[in-house]
């Protein structure tokens, strides 16, 4: 098993003994996370999301030590997202009032994210023939001519290929739900 | 969490989509660029105690720790100053 397929609480801990390549692959389990909080949970313009991204990632740096449960990163990123967010927002006078902000986003936004990150976490854990075709296609909105062009594929497969590789995801996704204790990260 | 079907889970991976490779790619550097600021700030704060820093005590402070003053730790310096003078 390859360092990405660490859990989180063995990532932290690798990132706590100051292992670079750790950190690397951190920031990349999370960096979906914080980017959905601040755009489209706070709706931060581009300049200021871009500074609360290098932010949050550089405190929960700076605080990893500070983290009680290892097993609990993605809640405290969250938190400290939240907190940097809102910071920004008062900051620039956002005409929002500001103590009704954490409640809205609150609202079913991080449950969503949650199972959002759920499934990222069985897609990332997929052969990388499905989880290229399947990021292409949901994440980036790729067409199929694209999607095909780049990955040298019959136009005509492409939609059967998403289909089958949505089906593997959905099967591998309830496996790591009945897993003891949820999904293994 | 509930099982999903195939659309409830296509639906979810459009929620998470990737921030720009530029942001990813710089935090990832965060622990190199905090390891030149431990260099760098012992060099400064005897310098600079109580007084807001000009740019060129930040550059000398970095080339005396035999560091390139580019933007971005010049950037990151200043951050981590002024977070410190937050947080005391």
């Amino acid at each position: 098993m390859g360092i990405g397929g660490l859990s989180d609480r063995e990532l932290v801990a690798r990132c706590r003994s100051g292992d670079d390549e750790a950190w690397g692959v951190f920031v990349d389990r999370f960096s979906r996370y914080v980017y959905a909080i601040l755009a489209r949970g706070f709706e931060l313009n581009n300049a200021d999301a871009e500074d609360v991204f290098q932010d949050v990632f550089s405190r929960s740096f700076d605080q990893l030590d500070r983290l009680r449960d290892d097993d609990a990163v993605r809640a405290w990123l969250a938190q400290i997202t939240r907190r940097l967010a809102i910071d920004r927002i008062r900051a620039g006078g956002r005409d929002v009032p500001v103590e009704e902000l954490p409640e809205q986003v609150e609202s079913d936004f991080f449950d969503r994210l949650d199972e959002a990150m759920d499934v990222r976490g069985s897609l990332e854990d997929m052969p990388e023939n499905c989880r290229e075709i399947l990021d292409r296609f949901f994440v980036q909105d790729q067409t199929y001519a694209k999607i095909g062009e780049e990955l040298d594929l019959p136009g005509g497969t492409i939609a059967s290929r998403i289909s089958r590789c949505l089906v593997k995801l959905r099967e591998q996704l309830e496996a790591a739900e009945n897993e003891p204790g949820g999904r293994g990260r | 969490m509930a099982t999903k079907d195939e659309r409830q889970i296509a639906k979810l991976l459009r929620e998470l989509p990737s921030p720009p490779g530029h942001w990813v790619e710089r935090a990832k550097t965060i622990p190199s660029v905090e390891r030149q600021l431990d260099q760098v700030l012992p060099l400064l704060e005897s310098e600079a105690k109580g007084r807001k820093v000009q740019t060129a005590e930040l550059e000398r402070a970095i080339e005396a720790a035999g560091l390139e003053p580019e933007a971005d730790l010049i950037e990151a310096l200043v951050d981590r100053i002024e977070r410190e003078a937050g947080s005391r």
